[in-house]
């Protein structure tokens, strides 16, 4: 019987292999701990949300000792963060929000059908990105576009789960599922 | 004026979500096997969830930055949780519906039950 | 509140909300298999957290909204808890 803590050890999302393709490109530890700073702040103000200057004070203090113990966990690539929230806001959140409103359509048009026309399938794709954070992005995105659910992960092959399939071959559907997202995110994680 | 522009915006919002947590509760009941159920459940529910939460933030005063908040953690933790779901019951033998056609992932389950095996 | 809500449209969204939640939990109690319950229970907690968040502004308090954040977060964990206890055991 292993403890509660092993709830919360860096083994906790299971055994994934990333594989050999995998870049973690870590910078240094300054830049880090001030994006982990930051962030905290950020956080902090929100969720005391009736401002006052009182709540500012502790929260700068907390946030300057919280990130001394936790930055590490945060980020690897600390401040250069900041140019992908823009990107992030900018160009992929219109892009997945058109996306995600064209699934909710979809899936209506399935549930709310009498004969519920399915046709199920789980394809593999390949993808081009190399940071973990890049796939796990991906993969988000990809269980929230239309039809498709990203069951699991190997090397450089995500298995999609698709409800109605349009292609059977790894290529046609990387360019079916995958394609434009993974342009966006490609920019953003350079 | 904006007042009421903002809060039938919200109301609409409100209504939009509400009826896709609705739909998403609908396809989990009607749908034939667990991972049409989880596609139709996580969409459907997270935009719904996520169109409440950012009508009630517009229909109320002050209340939209914390709205927001929620708005996007649920955003970035029910595809997560949902894929952990998916992967947990693929692996644990959950049959598939009989029409699944390709399934690319058998022959890598069937290594993986091996290796377990070996344990 | 921006504006008055009139009662007919509070009386849809609790009507049609209930139903949702119903729907789940008879998922959740008559999946064939664990996995079946355990994506009722997935999407039951989604729903409750937009319950809560209605509720919120029924009642105008604050407060309850952040205890939508809070039942969001440990609803996460817990569903991410059993999804791993299913894989491969506790």
């Amino acid at each position: 019987m292993k403890s509660v803590f092993s709830l919360f050890d860096e083994n906790f999302f299971t055994n994934i292999k990333w594989g050999d393709n995998v870049e973690r490109v870590e910078s240094s530890k300054a830049s880090r701990y001030l994006y982990a700073v930051l962030i905290y702040y950020l956080l902090w103000i929100v969720l005391t949300y009736p401002f006052s200057l009182q709540e500012w004070e502790a929260g700068a203090l907390i946030a300057f000792l919280g990130a001394l113990l936790s930055y590490k966990q945060l980020s690897v690539s600390g401040i250069k963060n900041i140019k992908r929230i823009g990107i992030l806001i900018f160009w992929y959140l219109p892009v997945f929000t058109w996306e995600m409103i064209k699934a909710n359509i979809h899936v209506a048009s399935i549930v709310l059908n009498p004969k519920m026309p399915i046709k199920p399938g789980i394809v593999k794709i390949k993808t081009n990105l190399k940071s973990p954070v890049a796939r796990v992005w991906l993969a988000n995105s990809i269980t929230l576009t239309p039809g498709t659910l990203s069951l699991d992960i190997e090397d450089d092959y995500l298995y999609i789960h698709w409800i109605t399939v349009k292609a059977k071959d790894v290529k046609g559907a990387t360019h079916e599922i995958a394609g434009k997202f993974e342009r966006i995110l490609e920019a953003m994680f350079k | 004026m904006l007042d009421a522009i903002l809060g039938w915006l919200g109301v609409v919002l409100v209504s939009i979500g509400v009826f896709f947590l609705f739909l998403g509760a609908l396809g989990i009941f009607r749908l034939p096997d667990l991972f049409n159920r989880l596609q139709a459940g996580t969409k459907s529910t997270t935009l719904g969830v996520v169109a409440t939460t950012l009508g009630v933030g517009l229909l109320a005063k002050g209340w939209l930055p914390f709205s927001v908040a929620i708005a996007i953690f649920l955003l970035m933790t029910n595809p997560i949780s949902s894929h952990s779901v998916a992967r947990a019951s693929y692996r644990a033998g959950v049959k598939l519906y009989p029409g699944t056609d390709p399934d690319e992932c058998a022959e890598r389950h069937l290594e993986i039950h091996e290796e377990g095996e070996d344990e | 509140m921006r504006i008055e809500i009139p009662t007919a449209i509070w009386a849809v969204w609790f009507i049609v909300i209930s139903v949702a939640t119903v729907l789940a939990t008879l998922r959740a109690v008559i999946g064939p298999t664990n996995s079946d319950r355990l994506v009722g229970l997935d999407s039951w907690t989604t729903i409750t957290t937009g319950f809560w968040v209605i509720l919120a502004l029924f009642f105008f308090q604050f407060v309850l909204l952040s205890v939508a954040m809070v039942y969001a977060v440990l609803s996460f964990l817990g569903v991410l808890t059993v999804a791993r206890y299913l894989e491969r055991g506790l």
